[in-house]
């Protein structure tokens, strides 16, 4: 795979777009070329379409994907829910050949066409199948040797496990992050909570306290069993459901502690060697500690 | 009296409306439990899981649920749908009901804003990120619907023509 | 067992596999290979000294997995024929001693060096320097009526993701039965397969893979009754032990059987109504249950030492081979085909083949002593009589018109049609106690040579006008 085209979906360039920033530096460093996939759209998120009128959600998701296959690449995504839409989408759509044809149908409306070549992707597919962990691991130039990390892979890259193009063996104990953060040194203990919900998406929007109560469990559950030095997810809005909730419960005097949260390619660009205030510069839960020690000289495994 | 008469409820009529609005699967359910036991709406306390929910409708019940707001907490996670014996895929009847509810606009203000902002900027999620996406290196605008008109007025095209336009939300 | 292998009048064959089965009621030839035991059992005693020297370990099937036999063995204490074999596939071949070679002679002793299986033998059973054939002995047998009764399996645990099967504490009922067995590989004491401790709470988790659509739809009908039996037992041997039963239901139809399970929950066990969704694993290596119990509608977590999956039972992956041979159908879940489901239930399609026990369908002990009864007689009255009655509607060749082009043979589905001389020509034959009257035969035949009786084309044809006709 030379090139892949990137969906950005709404929380990665407009609220965290540091991580959108990392993923642009390091496909390209690890040899696979970004390609925009310009006037993409919502995807649409589950609040919206897919939750009115399941074919405007198929017609919206299509269109998204036919911009990639318009350029002739794979789609990938760094959002989990962007990943679960537009999946579910193309295996509906896919499986069903008179979904297929209201699909046809609406986007006549705007002059495009499905013909079904592009696959989705989720960043992390790609890192792990694509361009494996010899790879990562051979651009590591800060080690992450003797740190601890959680991770938190994120619900809609587990389940339904039917729609994925790429599978974890065991979906209900992942082992694609655990690997990709273990090829930049690091430790990633297994954790009992491990592949639960952080509460993010709708239940937050709906009753914010139903969904920190979530948060807090799982991050508790980490802190008392593992005890990471830093939280790293593949899911965007785990990412900032993370980050935000320790906010809150520390400013509510809930928690004593403070555990910083990367996404996997945020974490991969400082290791390898990518500035800071690039890839890793916005967040709530403090970082700059953890990332200077992650690219300080006692790390340092390869010289540029 | 805190009893519900059964053979009152037209159960007939609210399954072919769940069927009719995707939730296929709800014949199929026994009732097992499985999907409840790992539901994030069942494990914080929701009035409604996805088995209840299952439940209501097969003994008929339908309007009743429509202000609960529980079905809009789901998180789409899917788990439930992996675990369930019966291949019900409890996500989408909880989506089916959804669709109900949200065609009555039994929404929040919050889900109304979302559409909203589909609609006019193409991005649900939407917030002025300029000075952050500078901040990092990025140019102002994202290459999407934000920063290509045509491309908004497609997604624009497509909504229009949906039963959502009749809705008024945008 | 043992009184079957001393009836003068039964022949015991073990070890032995069904390769191929012809003829038809009355007048079966069955060819049976004795499988090679490598051990010769007119010497055998059983009494397993063998079985102790041979260094090789390989999961040992009986106790499903949980410890280990060595390439010789003996599969299980009560054995009948209580006899050795060796794994060829697993044997080692200790001190060069393939079989058929002679052995190397000791320069220090001058006495040859043998295997250490062949220098335990105190009965002198295990030669390796005799030539024996891997193939083992073809037996041809001539039988009149047959009972299938080639029983199940049960499912691995390793089909089911959500339920950590990765976990050694995670066990199948079947291991659970091994580890309460006095002859099992702990001696009867019920220990985690961890750490060898005593678990302090144990959690049932019923209808895995039974009932479910991704495996098998059918209820295995025994699992309720053998996990309240196995959480009785414990109950009663360690009263400090919890435990907790996830059910979808409770399934307790039989003579005494729902007194059984009511009386469980007076002993103190749990019943919870609800199928767990997922296993978390704790640090400490304990199991958490995430459970529902739908009769309070609430989410409900077990933390367990030890969790046992009733899996489902499901047919042995040869049923199929073994199906062809004997021209059986199978059922939509892979099980033997009864005749009739109410009123044929030991019968098959094929006269003089009987079915008893879970080849034809899940069932517990007693259900299957009443129906190997049953088969048992069944079987034995064309024996008895000499003679069967057959069906009037079945196919017959009109060898006149037949021109022996064979195109009816293979289609057969019974293997009823064969071609015989018939004054001097070779014309099919149907051999009425086999066929069925199908009627396969007598449409494809091109010369019109074969009639279904009861349904000639002048009996379909005037059936037809009736239907048709207005009156
Ligand atoms: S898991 Fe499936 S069958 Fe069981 S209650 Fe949920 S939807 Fe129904
Ligand atoms: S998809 Fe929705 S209903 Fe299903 S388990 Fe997740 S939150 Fe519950």
């Amino acid at each position: 795979m030379e090139k892949i085209g990137l969906f950005l979906g709404c929380n990665i360039p407009l609220k965290a777009p540091d991580i959108e920033q990392s993923i642009r530096k390091v496909f390209p460093a690890l040899g696979v070329e970004i390609v925009d996939l310009v006037g993409a759209s919502c995807c649409p998120a589950w609040g919206t379409a897919p939750s009115f009128d399941i074919d405007t959600w198929l017609a919206l998701s299509i269109r998204n994907i036919v911009l990639a296959e318009e350029q002739g690449v794979d789609l990938m995504t760094g959002c989990n829910s962007c990943f679960g839409v537009l999946s579910e989408a193309k295996h509906l759509v896919d499986h069903h050949p008179e979904k297929r044809k209201v699909v046809e149908q609406k986007l006549a409306l705007i002059e495009k066409q499905y013909k079904g070549t592009a696959q989705v992707y989720h960043v992390m597919h790609v890192l792990y199948k694509e361009i494996g962990l010899d790879r990562i691991a051979e651009k590591v130039k800060y080690t992450l040797k003797q740190l601890r990390v959680a991770v938190q892979t994120g619900c809609h890259l587990l389940w339904p496990s039917e729609v994925m193009q790429v599978k974890e063996q065991n979906p209900f104990y992942p082992t694609m992050l655990k690997e990709l953060c273990e090829a930049l040194g690091a430790d990633a203990p297994h954790y009992s909570k491990l592949e639960s919900c952080c509460g993010m998406g709708a239940m937050r929007s709906t009753d914010q306290e139903k969904s920190l109560s979530l948060a807090k469990e799982k991050l508790l559950c980490m802190k008392e069993e593992i005890d990471p030095d830093m939280i790293v997810t593949t899911c965007s809005s785990c990412y900032l459901q993370f980050d935000g909730a320790q906010k809150i419960f520390r400013d509510r005097g809930e928690i004593d502690f403070s555990i910083p949260v990367f996404y996997y390619t945020q974490l991969l660009a400082l290791c390898m060697g990518f500035d800071p205030s690039e890839v890793a510069a916005l967040s709530q839960t403090p970082r700059e500690e953890i990332i200077s020690r992650i690219q300080s000289k006692a790390r340092m495994v390869k010289e540029d | 009296m805190n009893v519900i008469n059964v053979t009152s409820k037209n159960r007939q009529e609210a399954i072919e409306k769940i069927i009719a609005l995707g939730g296929e699967g709800i014949v199929r359910c026994i009732q097992c439990g499985a999907c409840a036991s790992v539901c994030p709406l069942a494990r914080t306390g929701f009035t409604l899981n996805c088995k209840k929910l299952i439940r209501l409708i097969q003994t008929g019940h339908w309007e009743e649920m429509i202000e609960d707001p529980s079905t809009w907490a789901c998180v789409a996670c899917n788990r439930c749908t992996e675990v369930c014996p019966r291949d019900v895929k409890p996500s989408e009847i909880i989506f089916a009901y959804r669709r109900f509810q949200a065609m009555e606009l039994a929404i929040s203000t919050s889900a109304t804003m979302s559409q909203m902002n589909l609609y006019m900027k193409g991005h649900a999620v939407f917030s002025e990120a300029a000075q952050l996406r500078q901040k990092v290196g990025l140019p102002p605008l994202p290459p999407t619907t934000l920063s290509d008109e045509k491309a908004l007025k497609e997604v624009q095209t497509l909504l229009e023509n949906s039963p959502m336009a009749e809705l008024g939300l945008f | 067992m043992v009184q079957v292998s001393t009836n003068p009048n039964i022949q015991l064959l073990t070890y032995s596999e069904v390769e191929e089965v012809s003829g038809f009621v009355g007048n079966f030839q069955v060819k049976v290979r004795k499988k090679q035991a490598w051990v010769d059992w007119e010497k055998c005693t059983g009494c397993g000294e063998c079985t102790e020297k041979c260094p090789v370990k390989v999961p040992n099937e009986f106790n499903a997995g949980l410890d280990h036999r060595g390439a010789v063995y003996i599969q299980f204490p009560q054995a009948v024929p209580k006899k050795a074999v060796i794994d060829i596939n697993n044997c080692i071949n200790c001190a060069g001693r393939k079989f058929g070679t002679e052995p190397r002679i000791s320069k220090r002793t001058g006495k040859p060096i043998l295997a250490p299986c062949e220098r335990a033998c105190p009965a002198g059973a295990i030669n390796r320097s005799l030539p024996l054939s891997p193939e083992g002995e073809v037996l041809e047998l001539k039988v009149g009526t047959i009972i299938v009764a080639t029983g199940f399996k049960v499912m691995e645990k390793d089909w089911f993701k959500e339920y950590a099967p990765q976990h050694p504490d995670v066990i199948t009922a079947l291991q659970l039965e091994r580890l309460m067995s006095a002859t099992g590989p702990t001696g009867g004491k019920i220990l985690r397969p961890s750490n060898q401790k005593k678990p302090k709470v144990i959690s049932f988790i019923s209808c895995v893979g039974s009932r479910d659509a991704k495996y098998h739809t059918y209820c295995s009908r025994v699992c309720c009754m053998y996990m309240i039996k196995q959480a009785r037992i414990i109950k009663e041997k360690y009263p400090d032990i919890e435990i907790y039963m996830h059910f979808m239901d409770v399934r307790t139809p039989g003579k005494d059987y729902d007194e059984y399970y009511t009386a469980a929950i007076e002993k103190g066990i749990t019943f919870l109504r609800g199928k767990p969704g997922g296993i978390e694993v704790l640090p400490d290596g304990r199991l958490r249950v995430m459970g529902y119990d739908a009769n309070l509608d609430k989410d409900i977590e077990v933390d367990a030492d030890l969790v046992v999956l009733a899996t489902a039972m499901e047919v042995p992956e040869d049923i199929k081979q073994l199906a062809q041979k004997l021209s059986l159908s199978l059922d939509a879940s892979g099980f033997f085909k009864e005749l009739h489901p109410k009123l044929k239930p030991v019968e098959t399609a094929v006269e003089g083949v009987f079915l008893a026990g879970c080849c034809q369908g899940p069932k517990d002990i007693p259900d299957t002593v009443s129906q190997a009864k049953g088969a048992a007689a069944a079987a034995a009255v064309p024996l008895a009589q000499g003679k069967v009655t057959i069906e009037p509607t079945i196919s017959e060749v009109d060898p006149q018109r037949c021109s022996g082009c064979g195109l009816c043979v293979p289609l057969c589905p019974y293997h009823a049609i064969s071609l015989r001389e018939y004054q001097g020509k070779l014309r099919a034959k149907i051999e009425f106690t086999q066929c069925k009257g199908c009627g396969v035969c007598a449409a494809a035949c091109p010369s019109k040579a074969i009639i279904l009786h009861g349904f000639t084309d002048e009996q379909i044809e005037a059936q037809v006008e009736a239907l048709t006709s207005c009156w």
